[in-house]
């Protein structure tokens, strides 16, 4: 069979074989192509095939050699990729370590932006996004009574939400919340109490949400009434739920716990369960819940037993109206539940003359978008903030990525012309860029971790929301996804661009480093985004100045104030005995040395907390009362001096005032004079007030300054203060004026206020000026965080313009020589390469002009006693910008300015 | 690169195990070691890729060698292959691996008595 070696049919057999062959690795195809094309002519001559017999082998022949190299080809790949991405790692590690400056900006770089990404992210996902623990929360909502037409929201009497039961069964369910009161918490009297917020909700409060107990159990329709003992009928004690956070900070998570007795305001209850960690119920602050309850007991009465007893009053303070949580019915919508409300609020208006007088209706809002409204303007902020700082970790990471990328073009060239191939480099830039975004990813989980904590230990209280400060999951992906990405976006693009530069023109080595046109933008971006935040901090600290500004109506410093809850239904149980306890406590209080006044009211102003009324003006019938709203305040004799509330007219209260009850007075501020008499003198005028159910008239015996009850920022109602012994309130807050430092004088007044009853729950010691700036630590937050990230933005703009204008003066070396060959003097050079800078700063400025005011204008409700165009403000802050500008390109300026001509025009 | 140790390369498919032997007393060309290899294992239809690819496979992993300047037989363009020292020592393993396995065999009495292998 010669004939298969030499002729024809033998070179159509070779070309097929080989043809078949050419899916081989060229060095196997080269090395065993011919010995195999040999060795199957060979076997074909011996067979002795006839030409059909062999077509068809050969046939088969080319299948297996096909097939055996696409095995190798693969295998080729896998091992080759294995092992090259073994050195390939290797060798960016090594580069790394070889340039440490770099290496150390970039991971520095990440670590900031993606860390202080990661920390704010976390905490808005925390208070805004994540599940609160329960079981479909979208359908979840709060009902509200509001005055129609107004936009004023009151809480509900727990009474009327019998009624909502009754004519809304179908549409949801109901649970209700009595606003959260102060408790201490020990598990042994004398163990030394803890204060806690204490919420008492009806017996389906928990099953309505859908959450269960994590220890033990949640509260059953078994454990809402009192229930007594068998044996002797003695009252049980009563049933707690404790929050995961309390049970782990009073009691170290002891499981024992539950089912055992603790002392809540000196009295025995029993810890039957403990909530899940992630259960987070945030109220609205119109609920009066605004710290979240972490101490749970049920109503003392089953819901649908509280009545609306005739000729009581449900007011704004008392402990019977409180936060109604539904739940709607499967399938149904808010808008078809509204509906049913307005007819129960119909109803409602019909029978019962509160509701008629001041006009009121129900109005539902989804439960966890109402829990938040209030947090979510600062939270915006930051977010945008934190967002920009991502843009700004980003381009810097591009502009470094990028100029190493420029650096090493010479010596990709080499390795081009050494024979890489293009995705062998692209490979190794990326692998590079991978490991730097990993080594950045892990110094940003530490830098999260550390500023977690630190960020909630800053954290106002209505932002705290069950926040721990820790890293969820989801923000720690959120976190390494961002800064891989980042990476490898900002690294593999250029890294893919210079590899292809580089392979176009191997001898190329410049014009890599990316476009002029894009690093222009990138410098553009980095100083408006400077200019966008820093007109925040601005704006957010002139609003905290304006604000610290706000004469609140009362005297801030030299005072101390604390309050006492007196939650034991035993003790002081009628309003003379509560009355008789706070005299005998002002006035022991008053004979410690350095108190100059003592006073106390049902809650200070700035609480959160309060109680509105209607009233009448002089002459004025019941029937037209709902029209006037007024906010009432109780008050003792002491307290007017001890606030230093200015007295403008009339005397303020006197001490036995407290127990009088046939002549009624009352004090007014100044806007309720105003509407008594717009001219004359309120004092004297009889006004008529609600009292108990009943409407009463009372005398005006003095006017005082009028005070910021509801906010700094907002002007308020006019009050109405009424003597402490018309309420007699279980929860006060007293005020003590001292002459010298207040806060010394705490532990002096908890032993004196001791001594006369050891049970007393006493907390919420601070001196009057603490309490007060609480009230702008929102906004000094949002002013340090953002002012953090307005300065990690400067620093961005300035390195990134310097780089530029430095680039630009090393690229134009040869072209400024010339000039100045020609005669250009060094300060036109000075000004030509100055004039580049700043054109890009002045850019950038606009830009970010524009996108500020946007931006701020859009989070306006979070600004106060500041104009978003007041050009004062204007002019500082683009100044400091502009400053920065100025001198990121001064200093290359100036060294073009030096250039020596002659060396100039030498240069390459 | 560094050589593979024996052990790494262990199991050997059964033909490769079958050309490290067959190639392990004297160098042979490639038809002769497929036709060596078709009696021995019975395969009467072995490719002459399919052996090829395994060889090709076994030079790159340096167990089998081709016989330089080899001018041993008829045909000048033929290449003459053997088993390179790594070779042997794996094929050893090998055949050690499987006693192995065959002594467990039969100690579970699944070698039929008589017929000892």
């Amino acid at each position: 069979m010669s004939e298969l070696r030499g002729g024809a049919g033998g070179r159509l057999l070779r070309a097929t074989l080989r043809l078949a062959l050419s899916t081989w690795p060229a060095h196997r195809r080269r090395r065993d192509g011919r010995p195999l094309v040999d060795a199957f002519l060979d076997a074909a001559s011996d067979a002795g095939w006839g030409p059909f017999r062999l077509s068809g082998e050969v046939a088969v022949e080319c299948a297996v050699l096909l097939w055996a190299g696409v095995g190798m080809r693969a295998r080729h790949l896998f091992d080759s990729w294995g092992r090259d991405l073994t050195s390939d790692v290797r060798l960016a590690v090594r580069g790394l370590a070889r340039s440490p400056g770099f290496t150390a900006a970039v991971v520095t770089t990440l670590a900031l932006g993606v860390g202080a990404n990661a920390t704010v992210f976390e905490l808005v996902d925390r208070t805004l996004f994540r599940a609160p623990g329960f079981t479909e929360p979208d359908r979840l909502f709060f009902a509200w009574n509001s005055i129609r037409g107004s936009d004023v929201r009151e809480r509900v009497a727990a009474p009327d939400v019998a009624v909502f039961r009754d004519g809304a069964s179908d549409v949801a369910e109901f649970a209700f919340v009595n606003r959260a009161t102060d408790g201490a918490l020990e598990r042994v009297q004398g163990d030394g109490a803890e204060h806690v917020s204490v919420g008492a909700a009806s017996a389906n409060l928990f099953q309505l949400l859908g959450t269960d107990a994590s220890v033990g159990r949640v509260f059953t329709p078994a454990d809402g009434p009192i229930s007594r003992n068998a044996q002797d009928g003695a009252p049980t004690p009563p049933v707690v739920v404790l929050s995961d956070a309390v049970w782990q900070r009073i009691f170290g998570g002891d499981r024992a716990l539950v089912g055992a007795s603790v002392r809540l305001n000196g009295q025995p209850a029993r810890v039957i369960g403990v909530l899940p960690p992630d259960f987070r119920l945030a109220f609205p602050p119109e609920t009066g819940l605004s710290s979240p309850p972490e101490v749970w007991v049920p109503l003392r009465t089953p819901l649908d037993e509280v009545r609306r007893a005739d000729g009581r009053r449900v007011d704004q303070d008392s402990d019977n109206t409180g936060a109604v949580i539904g739940r709607l019915a499967p399938g149904l919508t808010l808008a078809r539940a509204s509906e049913r409300m307005d007819q129960v609020g119909a109803r409602l208006r019909a029978r019962l003359p509160e509701y008629r007088e001041a006009d009121l209706e129900i109005f539902l809002r989804p439960l966890h978008h109402d829990a938040t409204a209030h947090t979510r303007p600062l939270l915006g902020a930051l977010l945008a903030g934190v967002a920009l700082v991502l843009l700004v970790t980003c381009l810097n990471l591009s502009t470094l990525l990028r100029a190493r990328a420029a650096r090493r073009a010479p010596e990709l060239a080499v390795r081009v012309a050494l024979g890489a191939g293009r995705s062998r480099i692209a490979r190794r830039l990326a692998v590079e860029g991978l490991a730097l975004g990993l080594l950045g990813v892990l110094c940003a989980l530490v830098v999260a971790r550390l500023a977690g904590p630190f960020l909630q230990s800053a954290l106002p209280s209505s932002l705290a929301g069950g926040a721990t400060g820790e890293l969820g999951l989801r923000s720690f992906v959120a976190l390494a996804s961002v800064g891989l990405a980042a990476t490898m976006a900002f690294g593999l693009l250029p890294a893919l661009r210079t590899s292809s530069t580089v392979t176009r023109d191997a001898a190329g080595m410049r014009g890599v480093g990316g476009t002029r046109r894009g690093r222009d933008g990138l410098v553009i971006v980095q100083v408006s985004v400077s200019l966008i935040l820093l007109l925040g901090v601005g704006l957010l600290s002139r609003t905290a100045a304006a604000l610290r500004s706000v004469d609140p109506g009362f005297g801030v410093e030299q005072a101390l104030t604390f309050s006492l809850s007196l939650r034991s239904p035993g003790a002081y149980r009628s309003p003379g005995d509560r009355a008789r306890l706070m005299r005998s406590i002002e006035s022991s209080v008053g004979e410690i040395s350095g108190v100059t006044a003592v006073g106390l009211t049902g809650h200070l102003p700035l609480s959160g907390r309060h109680w509105t009324q209607p009233y009448g003006l002089p002459g004025q019938p019941v029937s037209e009362w709902a029209r006037n709203r007024a906010d009432f305040r109780t008050v003792t004799s002491g307290y007017f001096p001890a606030m230093e509330v200015e007295i403008l007219e009339g005397r303020g209260f006197q001490p036995d005032e407290d127990l009088h009850e046939e002549r009624r007075v009352v004090v007014v501020d100044e806007s309720f004079a105003r509407r008594v008499s717009a001219t004359g003198s309120a004092v004297g005028a009889v006004v008529g007030i609600p009292l108990d159910g009943s409407e009463i008239s009372a005398e005006i015996v003095g006017v005082v300054r009028h005070v910021r009850h509801a906010s700094l920022s907002v002007d308020g109602r006019e009050t109405v203060f009424v003597p402490y012994r018309q309420e007699a309130s279980r929860e006060v807050s007293f005020v003590v004026r001292t002459r010298g430092e207040p806060g010394v004088l705490a532990p002096l007044v908890r032993s004196t206020v001791r001594e006369i009853d050891p049970t007393l729950a006493l907390y919420g010691f601070e001196t009057l000026e603490a309490y007060v700036e609480a009230q702008i630590a929102p906004v000094r937050f949002g002013v340090s965080v953002l002012g953090a990230f307005s300065l990690l933005a400067l620093l961005a703009a300035w390195t990134g313009l310097y780089g530029v204008v430095a680039l630009e003066v090393t690229s134009r070396t040869r072209d400024i020589g010339l000039r100045m060959a020609v005669g250009a003097t060094r300060v036109a050079v000075l000004r030509s390469v100055l004039a580049f800078g700043l054109r890009l700063g002045a850019i950038g400025l606009v830009v970010g002009g524009f996108a500020g005011f946007a931006l701020w204008g859009a989070l306006r409700s979070l600004l106060y006693g500041v104009e978003i165009l007041d050009p004062l403000h204007w002019l500082a802050v683009t100044g400091t910008v502009g400053v920065t500008v100025v001198l990121a390109s001064l200093a290359p300026a100036l060294r073009a300015a030096r250039l020596d001509p002659t060396e100039a025009l030498r240069a390459d | 690169m560094p050589s593979p140790l024996p052990e790494d390369l262990l199991p050997l498919t059964d033909l490769a195990f079958n050309i490290l032997v067959a190639l392990s007393d004297e160098p042979q060309h490639g038809y002769a070691l497929l036709k060596e290899l078709r009696t021995r294992t019975g395969r009467a239809k072995l490719r002459t890729g399919t052996v090829y690819a395994a060889l090709a496979r076994l030079q790159d992993d340096g167990l089998v060698e081709e016989v330089p300047d080899a001018d041993m037989g008829d045909d000048p363009r033929r290449r003459y292959y053997r088993t390179t020292g790594l070779g042997l020592t794996t094929a050893r393993a090998e055949a050690e691996r499987l006693a192995e396995v065959l002594r467990a065999a039969r100690a579970k009495r699944l070698v039929p008595a008589g017929n000892r292998v």
